[in-house]
Parts: structure tokens; C-alpha cells; sequence
């Protein structure tokens, strides 16, 4: 099916007829994706949204909201939080499930299929139905209220679609390569640290990011887990401006854009050492 | 293929696998309820010699964002600094979501000390399994009926009340004077009946504006409307008797009507979505509480308070402080107090004022306070309180009285019927039948 | 001998934390999940959920698939949003993982531009098209109007048109998915386009016969999440709608149940969330057949 799609959509055959369509694209993708950041962008800078709406340009350049979320609501504590929270919960997780999924993907074993239907079934455990049992399992661990908690939690989440992921670049790899060390007089151990490890690392590392990602902005166990305020992370902040009066958008919009700063930057300073990583090509058929 | 195939089975045999361990599933019911009983000796920890009473709440804002919060924090560390050498220490604690963290404790078996629901409503589960006070008696030991005013009555249930909110929801409308004035529309303090406020808003629509917000705005009306033509039924459980009577039939359909005139684009589940375009003279009648008195930002001189046609209003309580039943005595003495302490008249005082909310002490001359400030929030509040409290028929909402499922269902139910050439009959009978089944 | 339990000890220690992590995050939830929807539990008996008598064990399911009044709307909607991820997200993240990959100018920042909607979040995102729908001031309305002046209705409450609305909130920022996927074509070795370029196979041909074969198990991960992520649709719908007109998901039922209803009804939700899990592996499975037997066809070619 997706084979017919392309075709329908990819008619270039030369070399510029490509490149052309390859512009279009991007120049279609990116509108998609800067739509609502530069409404986000330029409706923070409105004092009142409700009174100049749509795509139109502030009437007067308001900064009340970003001078607010720097100095008043103390946003760097949220990041530190985040960060600490995010980063610690994919490396666990990344760990974990980068081992398992070598196993699965290289190895024949009984209960094989089912350890995999087992992983793939999380991903349909609806949250409401996870909240109290991990909520009694933390605290009855000593874990309520600290971070440590929380990044068992983020560890456990989520771990289908990294493991999917990071299963399936094992799966491209060539079995030759392990034979080889393996003959080599390799343990298994130093085969998946010394060989495996390092080819897969591109797709551990997407694996990562999306992870990474998906962290940041969680909420659901943070506000579950954490009752001091001090301890929360960024969508925190995105509350303050709530109140039983309405919502204050000039506010909300600023803390938006000062939170996804952070990301995109993580994101494009590191992908460019990943991305360079792989072009050396780390498959050598 | 065949491997697929094969890892399909053995996923339903895993399903199946869970199935039958049914059996092991009732011994890992106990493993929860370990944790519950667990969890008092914990909670009873000691600060030296001293007890805490731990009491949530969630005015976590900071000033700069919501004032209001920081009056709020300042109301509760006033009472922690009063006892601060007492038997037990008065904590408190400020949580993104109060509902939540009870919810939690309340799935476990247990409650947390103290919290403020701040008008969220308390979950059955706790009333129903005993885990929260009731308080009657002692409010009725220390004659502070009037102090709590109709928390006494509202939240009575069976002979019990298990919650008092310092504050009112008390709701009616605003309208713009000027706009009314210029469409030669009767103003909310001449509707008598419903066809009147249709009216009204038809002359409204002539000139330019439309009438009202709908959606959660008019939920408020039917919730009225519905209170006037049968009180017993608003203030109780919904039933399917109710449900099927003349009373609801006539308040949605007259309320789904005056929507479907309005406009869907006037129709949403969130009634503060409204208040720019009612400030800036787009919208002529603002469906929603007192509290809003704060919002108008000068504007207060067009603006005034109404309630809804045949003299309706609705005020309700909600959730408010709930006191766990498994406190010590000592700490159970204190929680008492600190009720006794935030509907005490200076408290009161400062919520009225500082607060800008609809204080539930009955004892307060809302006018003569409001004449002794010079400020206009103030004394258009007033202003609202006092006509909403005043109204023939007051009624507690739809989400205290039938649930919030329920309360959703008629608010989207109504949303739906504003969708121009919409068949009101038609969707007045899928809620009916939606209704019954929800409350099954 | 000794090597096999070299190898038995290396896998049971690989496989170890996962699996005590799936056994304790998700084994006893599901369970949970499973034996619950048999039972009675909801906010008379919280702590103690019982088994409905033996005759009377379907109660639950008996109620969500025939009185409770959402249950079919929901699934057909979750389904068709399933649907229509994979359809529309699918080729979607494929071209843009291609074009990216191709590393023509501006396609690093083209990859990290469209990434960032997938950084936002959810609540914020739901906001911005709340607000780009909106009937009063919101630029669709105003687009809409100039084709149909007559148009006055919020385009989220008429029923249909409000799906759509839904499906164009989420589905076209698939970042996150196309960045994996360009993970994996950049893996691909360069010796293989060379080979191929040898054997006459450039532009589109290339790409169907080297990039997409070599990339098929992840455009399967893809496919498996694009269908997740519109059967388990959630925010869109709570921002959006709020359930009203028709829009009402499988998620978004099993919260209604579970936590909006002040009857706390545990049971019912989990009765829900059991056909939901079914029902999901129903699909993952769907998937993997349909690429297994595509993979067979292709083999051919990749030879």
C-alpha cells in the first residue's frame, strides 16, 4: 500500500526532477510545522490574544509574558527537573531495553513471540488503568514524592516503541559480523558491547531522542507522583496561568515558547554528531 | 508468515494465560490493601513531639499570575503561625491537583488529612466508605450555621455534612447595559419568563450582537430553569422518572431552542472563552459567576449583574474543606478549628474582599462591606451576591446534583442542538436514552 | 555444553530488567485490567472488588456493548482514525524521511523545523487549533466562508466535518516517526546504492527497490504506530471537542468512566480498556501480516 502511495507521489525520474520535487516537499513540511510554532511565536507577543486573533501581527510588542515566566515563576528550576528527569529515565530505559532487544532480535528461544506480543501490548494499556497500581508500587517503595521514583516510572514507560525501534536496526545488521567475532573467540558479552553496540548505535540513538522527546513535556506521572511544587517539571509552569477567571494567553504562549526551546536546541546541536556518525557508514557488507 | 502466525497465537495465549489467572488476581487485591494500612503508621510521624496536620490545597499560583492564590496562602499560614506551639503543627501543603491526590488515596482506602476541593466535588467513594468526617455535629456544637451557611443544607447528606467551601459558586449572568439599551431589548431584571429572554435576544441579534454564550453558559440556564419548574428533582439524584417528566423535557427544549437561535458558533463547553468578546461589546449577556466581578477591567460602569429568567439562580457549594476520618484526636481538634477558623467572620471578611469570591458566612453585610472600599470589583460583586442570593430559586448545579457524566452529556447535548437545522426532538430523546443508560 | 549455558546465562541476564520492568509496570495492570472487567467495582467498593456471580460474569460487557450509550461511537471512530493515520501518515513520513535523506541544502533545517511540532506540548498544540478553529475569529472559519458565505456553525460541532478537524490536528506531524526512519536510511550502505546505481536504478526506482525494502521493518514500526496513535487518540479529542458532536474516542470513554463519572466506575472503564488491549493486538497483528506477506512478494526484487 505504501509502495502505490509513493508512486502516485514521486515522479521524478533525473537527477533535477528530483532535487525540484525534494524542495517542494520541504517547502510543504516545513509550512505544516512552523503553522502553529509562528502563531504560538507571534500570538505571544499579543497583551490580549482574544482581541487580535488569527495570524494577524501584534498590534504592540507585549513582553509582559516572557519577562514574567524569567523572573517570577522561576523557570529554571522546571528545566533542571525536566532535564534530570527526562535524561535519567531514557538512559535507563535505552539500557534495558537495547539489551532485550538484541536478544529478541538475534537470538532463537523459546517464548520469543510472546515476550515481543507482551511489549507490543503496552503500548494499549490505557493510563487510567496503570495510574493506581504504579501509584501504590511507588509509594510503597519509598519512592513518593522523589525523583528517583518518577525515573523508574519514566524508565517502565513507553518502552514499546523504543524497543520496536532498537529491534529492528539489530534486525538490519548482518549475521556475518557476529559470526566473525564470535570465531573470533569473542564472549557474547564483548560481541553485543564491541560489535553490535557500536553498529546499532544509530538506531539506540533515535530511540533515545524520541524518548527524550516524549519526556519533557510529560505531565500525567510527574503532577501523580510529585507533590512538592519544587520538584515539578515544565508543563508545570503552563498551570500558573489557569486560573477560575479564564486563561491568560499572553503568559501561556510565552512559557510555551521559552519550553520547546530547550528541545529543538538539544535536538539540533545533537543531531548533527549523529547524523555525521552514521554517514562513515557503519555497515560494511 | 507461518512465525506470524504462530506469535498471534501465543499473544492470545497470554490473553488467555491472564484469564485464567483469575484466581491469583483476588489474592493481589490484599497486596493493595497492605499498602493502605501501611500507610497511617506513616502518616502519623511525628515532628519531634509534635503531630502534623497535613492540609492540601491548590493555590499554587504565584502572585504575579493570581493575587487571589497568594491571599489565599497568606488566609492558611496565618492559622499555621497561630499554632505553631501546639500539640500539632498545621502543614500546608500546595498540590497541582487536590482531586487527584485524594482520588488516589480514596482508591487505596485512605484519605488524606485535610484538603480543599475548592468546589471539585467530593468523590462518592469517600462518603461512601467512611473515609472523610462528618461535620454536623460539631458545627451544630459550636452554633456555626449561619458561618457556614448553605453548606449546611446543600451538602447534607442523609443527616450528614462531610464538606464546608469557605466560598460560594454562586452563578448568574452579566449584561451589557449599552447594548441592550441600543437594541431596545428587555433587561434580565424584566424577564419574568423564558420567552421573555428569547425575545431579548432576538431584538439583540437585530442589532448586531448576539445574545448570549451557550454551551456551559446555557447548561446554566436549564440547570435554573429546571430548579424552577421542579426543585425536589434538581436538588436530588437524577432518576429516569426525571428524566422522562414534563420539567426537563420543557427546560432543555426551551433552552436548546434559544441556542439553536444563537448559534453554534456561540457554543462551547467553556464559558470563559466569552469574556473578551462580552468586554468588548460583541456579546451582550455573559453566562457566569460572581467571581467573573474582577475581569472587566474598568468596564464596570456597562456592566451589571442579572439572574436567569423567573427569578433563577444558582449557588452552589461544592466541594470544599473535608477532614479524614482516621485522624488522631488532637489532629482531628485542629482541623475542626481551622473550620471553624475560615468561615469565622474576619476570614470571611478577607475572602469577600481580597479574594473577590462569595463568602458562604451568612452573618456578612455584603453591601455595607462593599460601601466601606472604594473599589469597583467590590462592590459590583456585591452587587451580584446579593441579587443572587435574594433569588426566588436557588439551586445547587447539575454536577453536585446528577454528576459530572452527566452534566457533560447535557452541556454537549445542548452544544449540538446550536448546529443550525439540528432536530431538537430528536437529540432531546438521544439524551434521554444516553441518560438513563449513564445513570444504570 | 558449556557454551549453551553461556548463552542461556547471557540472555536471561539481557532479557532480565525488561521483563521485570514489563512484569511490574504493565503484567499486573493488564491482569488487572482483564480480571476487573469481570467484577464489580466502582464507588461502593473500591477497596474490594468481587466477582459478579457466575451466571452474571459478562455484566460489564453486557452494559458497555448494548446501554452504555458511547461505546460504539467511540470505536468507530478510534478505528477510522487508525485508518486514516496509517494511510495518510504512512507515505507521508516515508517521503519526507526520503527527501530529507537525500541531504540537499536547507534539509537539515527542514528536519529540524519539522520536528519541533512534536515537541510541543499536547496541551499547547490542542490550544493552538482550538483557537485556529475557533467560529468567532479562528482563519479556518474565515477560509471556509469565502467558498460557503452562508457558513455560520463551528466547524467542530457538525458532525462529520468535525472528524476531519480532529484528523488534521494530529496527522500531519508525524516528525518523530520520518526522524526514525531517516535514522534507518542513513544506515543503509552506500556500497548498495552504488551497486545499484551499476544496475540502472536511479530516482523513484532507486528508492523502491533499494531504500524501501531495506527499510521495510521500520516502515512496519511506523505503520504499527501511526495505527496506535489514531486508536488511542485522546488529547485531540479532550482539547477539541470535549466528546461533544459525535467525536468521542476509546481513551477518551475509559477516562469518562473511570475518572469524570463521580460513580468512580473502575470496572466498566477496564471492561473498555480490555477490548481496547484486544483490540490493539488485533491490529499489530493485522500489520504484521499484511507485511509479511508483502515482504514475500518483494523478495524478488531485493535479490
Amino acid at each position: 500500500m505504501a509502495k502505490e502511495k509513493i508512486k502516485e507521489s514521486n515522479p521524478m525520474s533525473v537527477q533535477k526532477g528530483e532535487a525540484v520535487f525534494c524542495y517542494i516537499v520541504m517547502a510543504i513540511i516545513c509550512i505544516i510545522a512552523l503553522f502553529p510554532i509562528i502563531w504560538v511565536f507571534i500570538s505571544s507577543f499579543k497583551a490580549d490574544l482574544l482581541a487580535e486573533p488569527g495570524f494577524t501581527l501584534p498590534s504592540k510588542l507585549c513582553f509582559d509574558g516572557y519577562i514574567r515566566v524569567f523572573t517570577k515563576l522561576g523557570i529554571s528550576k522546571y528545566f533542571v527537573n525536566s532535564f534530570i528527569t527526562a535524561t535519567g529515565g531514557t538512559l535507563l530505559s535505552i539500557t534495558m531495553l537495547s539489551m532485550s532487544a538484541y536478544i529478541i532480535a538475534r537470538f532463537k528461544f523459546k517464548g520469543k513471540g510472546l515476550i515481543t506480543a507482551c511489549f507490543m501490548a503496552t503500548m494499549f494499556v490505557p493510563s487510567s488503568a496503570l495510574t493506581f497500581p504504579v501509584y501504590n508500587l511507588i509509594k510503597n517503595m519509598g519512592l513518593f514524592d522523589t525523583r528517583v521514583g518518577l525515573i523508574f516510572v519514566y524508565a517502565c514507560s513507553g518502552i514499546a516503541v523504543s524497543f520496536m525501534v532498537i529491534r529492528n536496526y539489530f534486525a538490519t545488521i548482518p549475521v556475518e559480523l557476529e559470526e566473525a567475532a564470535r570465531i573470533d573467540g569473542c564472549t557474547y558479552f564483548q560481541t553485543f558491547v564491541k560489535i553490535m553496540l557500536p553498529i546499532a548505535r544509530p538506531g539506540i540513538f533515535t530511540a533515545a531522542v524520541l524518548a527524550w522527546l516524549n519526556l519533557w513535556n510529560e505531565f500525567y506521572w510527574a503532577s501523580l507522583l510529585m507533590i512538592d511544587r519544587s520538584k515539578m517539571t515544565v508543563p508545570a509552569i503552563l498551570s500558573q496561568f489557569t486560573t477560575s477567571f479564564g486563561t491568560d494567553y499572553n503568559g501561556l504562549l510565552s512559557a510555551v515558547v521559552v519550553t520547546i526551546i530547550p528541545p529543538v536546541l538539544l535536538f539540533t546541536f545533537a543531531s548533527k554528531y549523529f547524523i555525521e556518525a552514521l554517514s562513515g557508514g557503519a555497515v560494511k557488507g | 508468515m507461518k512465525k506470524k502466525l504462530i506469535s498471534m497465537v501465543l499473544a492470545l495465549t497470554l490473553v488467555a494465560g491472564m484469564l485464567t489467572g483469575c484466581g491469583g488476581a483476588k489474592e493481589e487485591t490484599p497486596a493493595a490493601d497492605n499498602a493502605a494500612t501501611e500507610a497511617p503508621a506513616e502518616e502519623a510521624e511525628a515532628t519531634g513531639d509534635q503531630e502534623v496536620l497535613k492540609f492540601y490545597h491548590a493555590y499554587f499560583h504565584e502572585e504575579s499570575e493570581w493575587p487571589v492564590a497568594a491571599v489565599m496562602r497568606d488566609i492558611y499560614q496565618q492559622f499555621a503561625d497561630a499554632h505553631a506551639d501546639g500539640p500539632v503543627v498545621f502543614e500546608p501543603v500546595v498540590v497541582e491537583d487536590v482531586l487527584q491526590v485524594a482520588t488516589n488515596e480514596i482508591a487505596g482506602g485512605e484519605f488524606p488529612d485535610m484538603v480543599d476541593f475548592a468546589g471539585n466535588e467530593v468523590p462518592l467513594a469517600a462518603i461512601v466508605q467512611e473515609l472523610v468526617v462528618d461535620l454536623k455535629p460539631y458545627i451544630d456544637a459550636e452554633g456555626l450555621q449561619s458561618k457556614v451557611g448553605i453548606n449546611y443544607t446543600m451538602n447534607d447528606v442523609d443527616g450528614k455534612v462531610y464538606t464546608v467551601h469557605d466560598q460560594l459558586t454562586t452563578l448568574g449572568l452579566w449584561y451589557n447595559a449599552d447594548l441592550y439599551e441600543a437594541a431596545g431589548a428587555a433587561t434580565p431584571d424584566q424577564w419574568a419568563t423564558y420567552e421573555d429572554m428569547a425575545t431579548a435576544m432576538e431584538a439583540l441579534r437585530a442589532s448586531g450582537v448576539y445574545g448570549y454564550n451557550a454551551g456551559q453558559g446555557s447548561e446554566r440556564l436549564f440547570n435554573s430553569y429546571m430548579a424552577v419548574l421542579d426543585a425536589e428533582a434538581m436538588a436530588n439524584p437524577l432518576t429516569p422518572e426525571v428524566i422522562n417528566s414534563e420539567a426537563f423535557v420543557t427546560a432543555f427544549k426551551t433552552v436548546a431552542a434559544m441556542d439553536q437561535a444563537n448559534g453554534s458558533a456561540h457554543s462551547t463547553n467553556n464559558a470563559g472563552d466569552f469574556g473578551a468578546d462580552f468586554t468588548e461589546g460583541k456579546c451582550a449577556t455573559w453566562m457566569n459567576g460572581v467571581w467573573a466581578a474582577g475581569s472587566f477591567n474598568g468596564l464596570e460602569a456597562n456592566i451589571l449583574p442579572g439572574i436567569y429568567p423567573c427569578s433563577g439562580a444558582i449557588a452552589a457549594t461544592g466541594g470544599g474543606l473535608t477532614i479524614s476520618a482516621s485522624l488522631s484526636d488532637a489532629q482531628k481538634e485542629l482541623a475542626l478549628e481551622f473550620l471553624k477558623y475560615m468561615t469565622s467572620d474576619e476570614v470571611q471578611t478577607r475572602i469577600f474582599l481580597e479574594v473577590n469570591a462569595n463568602p458562604c458566612n451568612q452573618d456578612l453585610d455584603l453591601e455595607a462591606l462593599a460601601e466601606g472600599v472604594d473599589n469597583p470589583t467590590v462592590k459590583l460583586l456585591a452587587q451580584a451576591c446579593s441579587l443572587a442570593n435574594s433569588a426566588d430559586s436557588i439551586t445547587t448545579n447539575t454536577g453536585s446534583a446528577w454528576g459530572a457524566d452527566v452534566y457533560t452529556a447535557i452541556i454537549n447535548k445542548l452544544i449540538e442542538c446550536s448546529v443550525e437545522g439540528t432536530d431538537i426532538d430528536a437529540k432531546l430523546a438521544e439524551l434521554q436514552s444516553e441518560l438513563i443508560a449513564l445513570i444504570g | 555444553m558449556n557454551k549453551k549455558s553461556n548463552r542461556t546465562i547471557f540472555m536471561t541476564l539481557f532479557l532480565l530488567p525488561s521483563c521485570l520492568c514489563f512484569l511490574i509496570f504493565y503484567a499486573y495492570p493488564i491482569l488487572q485490567i482483564l480480571v476487573t472487567s469481570f467484577c464489580k467495582w466502582d464507588y461502593t467498593n473500591l477497596k474490594n472488588p468481587t466477582f459478579f456471580p457466575a451466571g452474571e460474569l459478562l455484566t460489564n460487557y453486557q452494559y458497555i456493548l448494548t446501554q452504555y450509550p458511547y461505546f460504539w461511537e467511540a470505536l468507530r471512530n478510534s478505528l477510522c482514525w487508525a485508518l486514516v493515520g496509517v494511510v495518510i501518515q504512512v507515505p507521508l513520513t516515508l517521503v519526507v524521511a526520503i527527501v530529507i535523506s537525500k541531504g540537499l541544502k536547507f534539509s537539515k533545517f527542514a528536519r529540524n523545523v519539522y520536528i519541533v511540532p512534536s515537541v510541543i506540548s499536547s496541551a499547547a498544540m490542542g490550544l493552538v487549533f482550538l483557537q485556529l478553529y475557533n467560529a468567532r475569529y479562528g482563519p479556518i472559519q474565515q477560509i471556509i466562508q469565502k467558498f460557503n458565505p452562508e457558513f455560520k456553525d463551528s466547524i467542530l460541532l457538525v458532525e462529520g466535518a468535525n472528524f476531519w478537524a480532529i484528523v488534521c490536528a494530529y496527522v500531519f506531524f508525524c516528525g518523530t516517526t520520518a526522524i526514525m526512519l531517516l535514522g534507518q536510511i542513513h544506515g543503509i550502505a552506500p556500497e548498495l546504492y552504488e551497486a545499484a546505481k551499476i544496475d540502472g536504478a536511479t530516482g523513484l526506482k532507486r528508492e523502491l527497490y533499494v531504500t524501501i525494502p531495506l527499510v521495510k521493518p521500520t516502515i512496519k514500526t511506523v505503520t504499527t504506530m501511526a495505527a496506535t496513535s489514531g486508536f488511542l487518540l485522546y488529547n485531540e479529542v479532550f482539547f477539541l471537542t470535549n466528546g461533544a458532536a459525535g467525536t468521542k474516542s476509546i481513551s477518551f470513554i475509559i477516562r469518562e468512566l473511570a475518572i469524570t463519572s463521580s460513580r468512580t466506575q473502575y470496572a466498566r472503564a477496564n471492561t473498555i480498556g480490555a477490548i481496547q488491549i484486544v483490540i490493539g493486538l488485533i491490529l499489530v497483528g493485522v500489520i504484521n501480516i499484511i507485511f509479511s506477506e508483502s515482504k514475500v512478494s518483494q523478495k524478488g526484487g531485493k535479490a
